[in-house]
């Protein structure tokens, strides 16, 4: 295979006897290697173009300028000196001198030395020999640029696509508006926030594509001041509603684009989504609140607590006084009544100082049925059949056993007490697992609540001694354990339902190992 | 020494002052001996002396000291002294379970019968 020195010294026809004549000219020119250096310098300082070029490095460019015509007559000229001439284009492309002024020190330097070859007493055949080697040189030196401006253009165009990748992949929402306020970037994230492909939004208003209608009037201005340059950069917060329908905080920020780049784009748009960090900011207030209200709570429980306690008392020695004194069984009845209304007095302190102070769950592993089977047994329900129907395989719960214990009891209770003027009924209690939760349904066959009644908010009750709390303290029950409480009702048919996440669970089978 | 010359003397410790004095009374008919204090300094200053109660009954929130002072205080001198807070914020009494044994808690409104019924069952049990 030929190489690229002996495909261009065919070419120009550069023989063996080329080379020997330049070998000899060597010792002619030699001596004016710096004269025609330096002048060539001198020459291009004087065009303010290539002066800057050159600039200070002008030491080195006229002794880079000698060394060249030294290699050009050094007479060897292999794959070595084919690779040494390479280099010099090479850098001289790196530096980004431009492939013109290399031409035309080139055509200097064969001038300078063809003047001299006229002493020669074969002139002609070396002035030959000189243009050969010229135009090998030339095509070395055209070829070189060629490679590097490759290698440019190649890294050039990985960066590109680096960042391409990496606006497309990253987890912002980035757009990029035209100057009528048209999209025509629209990244990875976009389209997944929007619920868009990019195919559809490109070439639409940016503020429809993805700040909504809703926001539209309110931020149309934003975005027109920042299109136009005058606002250089913008940032708002605005909310989306996904396909889905959940609804996002997007944090916007509006840069003014200062050029224009290839697809027209005046304007971007980035966005993150701020929800999570929002929603954790809302707990926290909510948080303290709960907090700064359950201090309240508990301050105003004992405040009331106390005048109970002395009222309690003193009935008590009143009923033991009056007692002692045979009194009228009407007065007895009245101290009762009174001690009575203590009783529920200091009942619903303690009811709502449960629903109302925050408290850490204090998360035990029990047993699914372990915990049903507790309920069951504390509910107690003469007359009416209590069923259970629970998953055959044992399910592990990690819960504040003592709150859901009350929980239940609580709907069971209800649940007895529904169907007690009808004498009799039918209660069930089931649970079924899915893959990240338990459900817990307590069914009664009762007459069914008022529709729409506000049955979960606090003081509501349909019986008259209620204390209205316990379906609200169910409902905080469920809330702390991050799970849900529901209910459906019409008359015949009663279900509440409980959702408990499981933190972490295990199902175990009770007799074969699992799968 | 853990047993005090008195036989049940019963250590009233409240600030209420016209229910706590009715409750000695009541306890009184019903065969205790009983010492009511009004305020935690004085408490502080009483379970430091003899005669030794046979138990302690006393509120959570007083004045100036609070009932867990007390209780650690009397504790110190008479180790395995019964120990009943009465209390309207049972939730932090709930939460001093260093005390060895553990305080009984009962939360405001307290069963006058109730009341009695601990005390016997404690102060009962007493090794003389």
């Amino acid at each position: 295979m030929e190489t690229t020195l002996e495909e261009l010294k065919r070419y120009v026809r550069f023989s063996g006897e080329d080379a020997r004549r330049l070998a000899a000219f060597r010792s002619v020119a030699e001596p004016h290697f710096e004269r025609i250096a330096t002048g060539f310098y001198d020459r291009i300082v004087e065009h303010e173009g290539a002066a800057s070029v050159v600039g200070e490095r002008a030491s080195r460019v006229r002794a880079a300028l000698v060394g060249w015509l030294g290699h050009l007559l050094s007479g060897r000229y292999d794959e070595e000196y084919y690779e040494a001439s390479a280099r010099v284009g090479r850098q001289h492309a790196s530096n980004r001198v431009p492939q013109r002024y290399v031409v035309a020190a080139m055509s200097v330097m064969q001038a300078e030395l063809e003047q001299l070859a006229f002493e020669d007493e074969d002139a002609e055949a070396l002035h030959d020999a000189l243009s050969r080697i010229l135009d090998i040189e030339l095509a070395i030196m055209l070829d070189a640029y060629r490679e590097t401006e490759l290698v440019r253009v190649e890294r050039a165009r990985a960066t590109s696509e680096a960042l391409a990748t990496a606006a497309e992949n990253a987890g912002v929402i980035i757009l990029g508006v035209d100057e009528a306020g048209l999209v025509r970037i629209f990244n990875g994230e976009a389209e997944r926030v929007s619920g868009r492909p990019r195919e559809e939004v490109i070439g639409q208003p940016f503020i429809a594509a993805i700040l909504g209608e809703d926001e539209h009037a309110e931020h149309a201005g934003r975005v027109a001041r920042v299109l136009t340059g005058e606002v250089r950069v913008d940032r708002f917060e605005a909310k989306h509603q996904t396909p889905s329908g959940a609804v996002l905080d997007l944090r916007w920020e509006l840069t003014h684009h200062g050029g224009r780049t290839a697809n027209g784009v005046a304007m971007f748009a980035v966005a993150e989504d701020v929800t999570e960090q929002r929603a954790e900011v809302d707990r926290t207030l909510r948080q303290e609140r709960l907090e700064a209200v359950g201090n309240l709570a508990a301050g105003l429980a004992h405040e009331i607590r106390n005048p109970l306690n002395g009222a309690q008392l003193h009935l008590a020695f009143l009923e033991r006084a009056l007692s002692q004194q045979n009194a009228d069984p009407e007065v007895l009845e009245a101290l009762d009544v009174v001690g009575n209304e203590i009783k529920r007095l200091a009942q619903l302190v303690s009811e709502f100082l449960e629903f109302a102070r925050p408290h850490a769950l204090e998360r035990e592993r029990t047993s699914l049925a372990e915990l049903v089977g507790r309920v069951v047994a504390l509910a107690g329900a003469p007359g009416i059949t209590l069923l259970t129907e629970l998953p055959p395989a044992e399910v592990i719960l990690e819960v504040d056993v003592e709150r859901v214990q009350q929980l239940l009891l609580n709907l069971v209770q209800n649940a007895i007490e529904a169907l007690e003027p009808q004498g009799s009924g039918r209660i069930v209690i089931r649970a079924r697992r899915r893959t990240r939760s338990v459900v817990i349904e307590v069914e009664d066959n009762g007459p069914g609540l008022p529709e729409d009644a506000p049955i979960f908010d606090a003081f509501y009750s349909t019986k008259a001694n209620g204390t209205g709390l316990g379906l609200a303290i169910a409902h905080r029950i469920a809330l702390d354990h991050d799970g849900t409480i529901d209910v459906s009702s019409q008359p015949g048919r009663t279900c509440f339902t409980l959702v408990l996440p499981t933190t972490p669970i295990e199902t175990e089978k009770r007799k074969e190992p699992s799968s | 020494m853990d047993c005090g010359e008195a036989t049940n003397l019963v250590l009233l410790v409240d600030d209420d002052a016209r229910t706590v004095r009715r409750l000695a009374k009541m306890l009184r008919a019903d065969g205790f001996e009983v010492e009511v204090v009004t305020d935690g300094r004085t408490a502080l200053a009483r379970v430091a002396t003899d005669p030794a109660p046979r138990a302690l009954v006393t509120e959570w929130v007083l004045p100036s000291v609070d009932g867990m002072a007390v209780a650690r205080r009397a504790r110190r001198h008479w180790p395995s002294l019964p120990v009943i807070f009465m209390t309207g914020y049972p939730q932090l009494a709930e939460k001093a379970v260093d005390l060895v044994p553990q305080p009984a808690v009962m939360t405001k409104p307290v069963d006058y019968d109730h009341l009695v019924n601990q005390l016997r069952s404690t102060m009962g049990t007493k090794v003389l």
